[in-house]
């Protein structure tokens, strides 16, 4: 009987998967290869991008991954460092270790046991803060799909002009990062939402950085265009912390982070560095674990790559050589318009409505407040009178 | 031994049908609800007309100058619409024409020995003066040399002309613009920016309304210090390299970050610090320059106060800034030509990335087959359509206002409908994800109606068997030990 049911069992899952295989027709695999085929025909051009963007994402939530916090917030440092406004970072803080009742040093977050640099601050935008940081949230983000009235501190506002970073760090394995110990990320959903991303025209460049265990394994699904990857550590394969501070009481950096700071903390804007020189500094036996690098979908070479065209923001600008010809404001002449029917045009601006709102007219403030009183006074007699 | 005794007829007849009920109300009800409630809502969109749309829209597009001819007959009128039409086709180049109209630009033409042209600075008026044997050919050349900078910005549009506009802001249909005077000290500064925007640059804006929306704000910030130093210092003032001036912008500290969702343009009056010295651009008279898609800087030393009058030249650097980062050409000078020119190009711009939203749309929603398609979606996409050949139409027939605004519509529902919110692609399960979610829930259930399947086909199997040993054992008998064998088999209570 027990060979029976097992028979049974095993028959009823071939059929299953089966089944389900032809009902979800989402089969990733093939979407993928067409969607390759479809996306191949575009390409941008080279190293043109004129604003840069950073998506900083930690994904642990609790005290013992302090660490995470400090990965992410490290990294969040060096690009408002090297030149990207807050309003072009999106930083996803998952836990609030700062606050942390167990934090001998409250208010801060150290990523090193020297404590010489504190990354919380005095200017620090957190944009998506403890449960905020959920899959949903970060595809929406990557998407830009939200409800209207989202605000745009919280929107990840790039065009074919932006060079996006993103860097996660959380604990993950095989092609998934977990959120919040509740859900988790998969390599197939980055992918699709980096593929939606390119075939909307929202990013030039992408560099995608990822310190998790078994991080290579999340960028091996990416499958569009001008995407740089790099993780910390191969498949089947754990990425460690660097130290922990005792007084801290907790790991305080993961070693991949640790190594790229190391780097990055020794360049600034005007530095031309390339990306080829971090990736070459990059040592196994230090890191204890095989950093990965996929640059098959991207079209430059590396070693002409500046680590500013992703981490940092700096800007070509035009001078202005000569005084302009003739004059814009004398010679300004308004233009006949014939105005069709059913069309109106764009909303105007005049400089001299200032809309202020008046939520309540003069009647009203008087009026409610005093009907309000009137009821309640009735009201009370009446109770009294009850009893 | 114990015998089981054989169970009655009915009785297995019933488990049967129980079976058999099951089994229907998985398949005819568990199955569609499950089915139903696990599949993911996909309006049907016009997948034919999006593609058509995406892929030849550049084709699709005739833009028309509408013009109006003063000095000559409607024949020579028309012949100069032709010829012009000939010229541009022999350089390949299509899709840029102009319309003879009751409104727009006034063409006067008069005899006259050379063939000369000049362009109006306010107004939208050519005066062509031709030979009179001369007249259709010269006139031509006249309007392709006025209109040159905007064909070389339409053939870059479409796509024909491989070069980038870096400076050109993304296209929107509603701009922020800000105007920001910094001081890089702590001295009091202060502007008389309401009257002087509302004297000097309100009519530049009533212009541009035309083309898009435009919002206006206005902010004094002091201590705006810069991210660091200029390291070149001639006769005791710095001298901003292009190199200082790339991170000129510290976007850090100052507040520039804007609380809207469209671009917003940047115009920012600098006052270096009063106690420090100097600061020249090199290679700048006007000590102004572009950064590109972002906005314009000027930097004027030692003052602090600036009167209306004082701002009208800021003012004029910053006007032509705006025009050149909104992206209308350069020649002819006259504004309003050049924002006549701009609405034709904010069109094409805004028709290109509508068409694009459809392209991509489509070919999204049939690459990810488990992305859902809301009943929304279909609707912004039906919309768009419909404003996108309304522009297309106004477009043909010199009506430049109308068609940048359907243009601008068209392409806002394009993406209302790109980035509806109920398209956020679901999660992607692996198939032993699915198995681990429904083998609990539906293993148990399946392995009682399984087990209970066999049984009736052992049943039934037996009773055939049963059947055809009766037969077997009334063979041979006569009719009246037949009836009675029968009765007694039939009866089962006889065990095999």
């Amino acid at each position: 009987m027990r060979i029976q049911v097992s028979l049974f069992l095993a028959t009823f899952v071939a059929l299953f998967t089966f089944v389900s295989a032809q009902v979800h027709t989402g089969d990733a695999d093939e979407a993928a290869e067409k969607a390759q085929q479809f996306f191949a025909n575009q390409t941008t051009e080279e190293g043109s991008h004129t604003n840069n963007w950073a998506v900083l994402v930690s994904t642990s939530r609790f005290w013992f991954n302090y660490r995470h916090m400090a990965n992410v917030l490290s990294m969040y440092r060096t690009v408002k460092r090297l030149g990207i406004p807050d309003s072009q970072i999106i930083l996803m803080l998952s836990d609030d270790v700062s606050c942390n009742p167990r934090n001998t040093f409250p208010g801060t977050v150290y990523n090193n046991a020297d404590r010489v640099i504190d990354l919380y601050g005095d200017q620090i935008e957190v944009d998506y803060r403890g449960y905020e940081v959920t899959v949903e949230n970060f595809l929406r983000l990557l998407t830009d799909r939200w409800d209207e009235g989202v605000p745009r501190s919280k929107r990840l506002l790039t065009d074919e002009n932006s060079n996006v970073f993103i860097y996660m760090t959380g604990h993950g394995g095989n092609e998934f990062l977990k959120f919040q110990d509740a859900e988790e990320i998969g390599a197939f959903d980055i992918a699709h939402a980096f593929a939606q991303m390119w075939e909307k025209k929202r990013y030039n460049e992408l560099f995608f950085m990822i310190d998790t265990c078994q991080a290579n394994t999340m960028y091996s699904r990416f499958y569009s265009p001008n995407i740089l990857a790099v993780g910390s550590s191969k498949y089947d394969e754990s990425s460690y912390s660097h130290h922990a501070d005792v007084d801290v009481g907790v790991a305080v950096i993961d070693r991949f982070t640790y190594y790229n700071l190391e780097f990055l903390e020794q360049m600034d804007q005007t530095s031309n560095v390339t990306l080829q020189a971090l990736f070459e500094s990059y040592d196994p036996v230090v890191i204890h674990s095989e950093p990965g690098i996929r640059t098959d979908l991207f079209k430059r070479d590396l070693d002409k790559v500046k680590i500013t065209d992703f981490l940092g923001s700096v800007q070509r600008v035009t001078v202005d050589t000569d005084e302009p010809q003739a004059s814009i404001l004398d010679n300004i002449k308004p233009a006949e318009v014939v105005i069709d029917k059913g069309f109106e045009g764009f909303p105007k601006l005049n400089l001299d409505d200032i809309p202020i709102k008046e939520t309540l007219t003069t009647v009203s403030r008087i009026a409610i407040p005093l009907a309000a009183a009137y009821l309640t006074r009735r009201f009370q007699t009446k109770w009294s009178v009850d009893k | 031994m114990v015998l089981i005794p054989k169970e009655p007829k009915e009785h297995v007849e019933r488990r049967a049908n129980i079976l058999v009920a099951y089994i229907l109300t998985f398949v005819l009800l568990g199955m569609p609800l499950w089915l139903y409630t696990t599949s993911v809502e996909r309006s049907p969109l016009p997948h034919d007309e999006m593609a058509y749309y995406d892929s030849t829209v550049t084709s699709e597009l005739h833009i028309k100058v509408p013009v109006v001819f003063s000095g000559i007959d409607s024949d020579t009128a028309k012949d100069i619409e032709a010829e012009l039409a000939q010229q541009l086709a022999s350089q390949n180049i299509y899709g840029w024409g102009i319309i003879p109209s009751t409104e727009g630009v006034q063409i006067h033409i008069a005899e006259a020995d050379t063939p000369t042209y000049t362009v109006d600075t306010q107004g939208q008026d050519i005066k062509i003066t031709s030979p009179k044997n001369d007249l259709v050919k010269a006139t031509v050349a006249s309007i392709l040399s006025v209109y040159k900078p905007e064909i070389q910005d339409f053939l870059r549009l479409v796509g024909r002309n491989k070069s980038k506009d870096d400076l050109a802001v993304i296209y929107s249909p509603q701009y922020y613009i800000t105007f920001s005077l910094f001081h890089g000290g702590g001295v009091p500064v202060s502007w008389d920016i309401q009257p002087a925007l509302k004297e000097y640059f309100d009519p530049l804006l009533n212009e541009l309304q035309h083309v898009a929306t435009f919002n206006v704000d206005t902010q004094v910030e002091h201590h705006a210090e810069l991210s660091r130093k200029p390291e070149e210092i001639v006769d005791n003032q710095y001298v901003l390299t292009p190199g200082d001036l790339s991170t000129f912008i510290n976007s850090a500290s100052w507040g520039l970050s804007s609380v809207h969702k469209d671009p917003t343009l940047h115009f920012i009056l600098y006052v270096p610090d009063i106690e420090d010295l100097p600061m020249h651009i090199q290679g700048s008279e006007s000590d102004s320059f572009v950064v590109p898609q972002w906005g314009g800087v000027k930097l004027i030393n030692g003052q602090t106060h600036f009167t209306k009058e004082q701002l009208k030249p800021i003012l004029e650097t910053f006007s032509a800034q705006l025009l050149t980062l909104l992206g209308a050409p350069a020649e002819p000078s006259s504004p309003a030509m050049r924002i006549s020119a701009l609405s034709r190009l904010f069109a094409v711009k805004a028709l290109l990335i509508s068409s694009q939203t459809l392209g991509s749309l489509s070919r999204l929603t049939k690459s990810l087959p488990s992305i859902a398609v809301p009943i929304s979606t279909m609707n912004g996409v039906q919309k768009a359509i419909e404003d996108l050949k309304t522009s297309i139409e106004s477009l043909e027939l010199g009506k430049n206002w109308k068609a940048v605004y359907f243009a601008a519509e068209s392409m806002k529902k394009a993406q209302e409908g790109f980035f509806e919110k109920m398209m956020v692609q679901q999660m992607y399960f692996p198939d032993e994800h699915k198995v681990a979610v429904y083998l609990p829930l539906l293993g148990p259930i399946f392995v009682v109606i399984l087990t209970g399947f066999g049984r009736v086909l052992r049943e039934r199997k037996a009773r055939i068997g049963e059947e055809e040993a009766a037969q077997e054992a009334l063979k041979g008998l006569s009719e009246e030990d037949r009836k009675k064998k029968k009765v007694t088999v039939v009866a089962g209570d006889v065990p095999i």
